[in-house]
């Protein structure tokens, strides 16, 4: 016992430690995960012990003590990371003591520990949102939430069951971790860590403080649909939940797509693939469970209101969560690899996330299935021009959209499974858009449409010559811009089966309108039909305006997207215009331009010099001004951009761009090369020369003038007893200045001993010494020593991309019109039990 | 059978076979061997660098062009070409992927993937010089 005590709390024998922390935080861990287990049985109880409110009670409190929990390892964590306990590995391997405040926030969710406590953390609040204001609908909704925390806690548990790693924990101390090192063999090895291994410097970016926290309260908040679909199976009623439920859905939309956006604000503004998406499988697979709940919100609604589509609800918010386990299994198992930037490595917790998605997602399906027949249905079919109806298909539509990301990203697990060689397409960008942006249009035409047409209904309601109108007026619009931005009319098909090896017979080619064009029209059909339904339907009303003004962001979002990304030019179009042969095909992209420092460069309308070098730790920041010119001559504009590369010792090159914003485009720059002037060698040559003779360096030539027997020396040089013979060597370089040189050569007569003292001509790195001098021959033996000329220069991409600001403020629409819903339904919901 | 029910099923169907379409664009891991009897494909190709021989690169020349020899998996040797800049600290990889077709006798690399031995999260600790106190 004694023992027990001392190798827990007692001394470890290693000196400066903070123990306390770790066992509290292990303690806590445990507790919170057993708290939420009981949490998760009580409240099962009692759902099925209604009278007995003691069952209730004790859920509460349970969860209760499960979330204060988890808040305490939440504040521990960030203690340890604060205040850069590095006998902790989570806060050895994340942070360093030279991390600015902002970015040591970002190392606490670096790690999956940290960001599986955060999903945690928001799941705990939303649990305290909704045991106050859930009512009926607790008991089941929080016994998911709390088998989700159940499962979610094992994930930082970090025991060892029967051999098996459960969890991987976060206060793992540095010298349990790597046991082997000889440093810890010491008592007082702490002093010898000198700092932590920092932050990835991809995520120093501010929106790495506030995106992942926002994305993971959207998954976090994915749950709770899920866990009405659920109750509503469990207690096999299926119209109490859809009111209050709704406003949770319209919550995790708003929530998880600003977190979304925000990650592609991120990649913009901090990696250099230069845009906002780039159909990563991280990101897809974070689209993908958003995609499934607003499709589940639209059948939802039609539930609602027609007492169609419930199955189809119920297994989109299913899906939805399962979606978003799905793809935490492929992040966090190291299954991706290389594919994706979100570089997550493997915790060896594989085979525990499949049991849980297995453990969650299976039984709410098979329960699905052996409820099908309760199930209420209607049996008179949709009519044609229903609302119920369309929105029905065009949820379809998003559930393509879903499988086709879904498919494509999950190649590396058919490898596996089928034991397949299979790479993801040669152009990634290409491969999804080939799909993603006909169901954009399809959508587009859906979301300006549908809305005029009435619920239960078989006529066309005579809102409907609204539609028409904005549809018309969109026809000229969309003509007009497509004029403007030059975006082709028409264009041609190609549908091939052949390359997919099933199919050998099909293929063949069509002329059509074009599919940029297609998006352009039916984007401004979705901003003008949307804007229509606000002024003529629902007469300005905005408290009931919120889906419009979510569509019309859609809308405005589209023509973002298709501008900014279809038409963005890449202005640094490298001008050496060198003919590399057959080989290479003309329309091959050339987007990097060498600029050397102070000569500037046509690039679109812009004039841009490189100017030099600013270092500010370990941040180098080039200096490149763009300056605008009209046909005068005279300046318009000036303005300087300072992209940055970090030369970071563990991943080499990290290029951050720098931005210009303006209100209608944005002006991209980026670095990709820099020159390594590490790698400069000095060269050394020997001349023996006569008074008259010349010879050659690297980029300059030299002549022997004369000889100077009275050399001008430094203040104080004694030279008693010595003698000095300089040589004047006369430096011409390929610009046409001259240097003149004076090495001089000291013979001791005293004590007979013979040096050199060379002379530098730093301008152009070339020093000069004499060797040796040969009076029989009279020659001098020049010893040159020139050092390669440090060439400064940078290789740099500039895009420019226009009305990029479309595509945020398009976001913020949809997000903000999402919020405004949410907030009528929230009131529906109240009014109702009330 | 209900017209929405119909109209599902017309949808998947369109659904599979777009997606099956689709899988068309999808690549595979290959040697260079392979690459070369099928110079259509896109192929991604696993190895190392080979780094007895020259890198090509001179950007005052030109920065959108670099040239390397590369080995792959199962011993080939190949010239590969990389229209763009020479990824910073090239020579330091470990592994390299490339992803591109034969053309000619040279690989054209559309994308280049380089694991390097440092990764950023590795496991190293950095030590801090502390004279012993006497």
């Amino acid at each position: 016992m004694g023992d027990f005590f001392a190798s827990r709390f007692g001394a470890s024998g290693f000196l400066n430690e903070h123990l306390w922390l770790g066992h509290l935080g292990h303690f806590l861990l445990v507790l919170s995960f057993i708290s939420s287990l009981l949490a998760t049985v009580a409240y099962a109880f009692a759902e099925y012990n209604k009278e007995q409110k003691s069952w209730l009670r004790l859920a509460r409190t349970a969860f209760i003590a499960h979330g204060l929990s988890v808040l305490g390892v939440f504040v521990l964590l960030f203690i340890m990371i604060l205040n850069h306990w590095f006998e902790y590995h989570y806060a050895w391997r994340h942070s360093s003591t030279t991390l600015p405040m902002k970015y040591i926030i970002s190392s606490f969710w670096e790690g999956q520990e940290g960001s599986f406590l955060l999903w945690q953390f928001w799941l705990v609040v939303l649990g305290f949102v909704g045991i106050r204001i859930l009512k009926d609908w607790e008991q089941p909704v929080m016994g998911v939430v709390s088998l989700t925390q159940f499962f979610l806690g094992s994930m930082v548990l970090g025991i060892y069951i029967f051999g098996y790693k459960i969890g991987s924990n976060p206060f793992v101390l540095l010298r349990d971790e790597m046991a082997n090192a000889p440093i810890f063999q010491r008592p007082e090895y702490l002093q010898f860590i000198a700092d932590g291994n920092g932050l990835n410097p991809l995520l120093q970016n501010y929106w790495m403080t506030i995106h992942p926290p926002v994305l993971f309260l959207g998954f976090a908040s994915v749950s709770i649909p899920f866990a009405f679909a659920v109750g509503a199976l469990i207690r096999n009623d299926y119209t109490t939940w859809v009111k209050p439920a709704l406003s949770w859905s319209l919550f995790c939309v708003a929530i998880l797509g600003t977190g979304i956006l925000m990650g592609g604000a991120w990649a913009y503004e901090s990696l250099s693939f230069g845009g906002f998406w780039a159909w990563d499988p991280v990101e897809n697979m974070s689209f993908v469970p958003w995609l499934l709940v607003v499709a589940g919100i639209h059948t939802h609604l039609v539930y609602k209101h027609t007492g169609h589509s419930l199955t189809t609800t119920l297994l989109f918010y299913i899906f939805g969560f399962g979606m978003v386990l799905y793809s935490t299994f492929l992040t966090r198992s190291g299954i991706l690899g290389d594919t994706s930037v979100h570089a997550f490595t493997d915790l060896g917790m594989t085979g525990q996330l499949l049991i849980y998605l297995g453990a969650l997602v299976l039984p709410p399906l098979l329960l699905l299935v052996a409820r099908y027949r309760s199930l209420p249905s209607i049996k008179k079919e949709e009519e044609l021009f229903s609302r119920e109806f369309w929105m029905f298909i065009g949820s379809l539509v998003l559930l393509l959209s879903a499988v086709q990301m879904t498919f494509t990203t999950s190649i590396p697990v058919w490898n596996k499974l089928f034991g397949m060689k299979l790479a993801p397409p040669e152009n990634v960008v290409r491969h999804y858009n080939d799909i993603q942006i006909w169901i954009a249009i399809i959508a587009a035409v859906f979301t300006a449409s549908i809305q005029f047409l009435s619920y239960k209904s078989g006529r066309l309601s005579p809102m409907v010559k609204f539609a028409a109108y904005a549809l018309g007026i969109s026809i000229l619009a969309a003509v007009g811009l497509a004029y403007a931005f030059k975006i082709d009319f028409t264009e041609q098909y190609v549908i091939d089966f052949t390359k997919a090896k099933v199919l050998s017979s099909v293929f063949f080619k069509f002329k059509f309108i074009g599919r940029d064009f297609l998006l352009l029209l039916t984007a401004v059909y979705t901003v003008l039909g949307n804007l229509a339904y606000m002024i003529f339907v629902v007469k300005g009303r905005i408290n009931v305006s919120g889906a419009a003004i979510a569509h019309f962001g859609f809308g405005l979002f589209l023509i973002g997207v298709l501008i900014s990304q279809g038409k963005k030019e890449v202005i640094s179009i490298n001008q050496a215009g060198i003919d590399f042969g057959k080989d290479f095909k003309s329309n091959e992209k050339i987007e990097n331009v060498l600029l050397l420092k102070d000569s500037a460069l046509a690039m679109g309308d812009y004039s841009v010099s490189y100017k030099g070098l600013q270092v500010e730790g370990v941040n180098n920041y080039y200096l490149v001004n763009y300056v605008r010119k009209n046909k005068a001559g005279a300046v318009q504009e000036e303005f300087q951009l300072k992209p940055n590369a970090q030369i970071n010792p563990k991943m080499g090159l990290i290029a951050n761009p720098d931005t210009k914003h303006y209100l209608t485009k944005d002006v991209f720059t980026h670095v990709s090369s820099v020159p390594n002037n590490e790698e400069l060698k000095d060269t050394s040559t020997m001349h023996e020369i006569a008074v008259g003779d010349t010879f050659f360096n690297l980029s300059s030539f030299t002549i022997f003038k004369q000889i100077n027997r009275k050399p001008d020396m430094p203040i104080g040089y004694d030279a008693t007893g010595k003698l000095l013979i300089a040589a004047v060597l006369e430096t011409k370089t390929m610009d046409g200045k001259t240097y003149t040189n004076q090495p001089v050569y000291v013979v001791d007569q005293a004590q007979g001993k013979v040096s050199g003292i060379p002379s530098e001509e730093k301008s152009i790195g070339v020093t000069y010494e004499i060797a040796q001098i040969k009076p029989e021959a009279e020659k001098f033996v020049i010893a040159v020593r020139e050092k390669e000329t440090p060439v400064d220069f940078i290789i740099m991409k500039a895009i420019v991309f226009p009305y990029i600001n479309l595509v945020w403020l398009g976001g913020i629409l949809t997000f903000g019109g999402t919020f405004l819903s949410m907030y009528r339904r929230r009131k529906e919901a109240v009014k109702e039990i009330a | 059978m209900k017209k929405s029910h119909i109209i599902a099923l017309v949808i998947i169907a369109i659904a599979v076979g777009v997606i099956i379409a689709n899988t068309g664009d999808y690549t595979t891991y290959a040697n260079f061997k392979q690459a070369q009897s099928e110079p259509e494909s896109a192929v991604n190709v696993a190895g190392y660098l080979a780094k007895d021989k020259p890198l090509i690169y001179d950007p005052m020349k030109d920065p959108n062009y670099f040239e390397f020899t590369m080995y792959d998996r199962d011993g080939n040797v190949q010239e590969v070409i990389y229209k763009g800049s020479k990824p910073q600290d090239f020579e330091r990889s470990e592994q390299l992927v490339v992803k591109g077709k034969m053309e000619g006798s040279n690989f054209r690399a559309s994308e280049i993937l380089m694991k390097c031995p440092s990764k950023y999260v590795n496991d190293e600790i950095t030590l801090k010089e502390v004279k012993a106190k006497a």
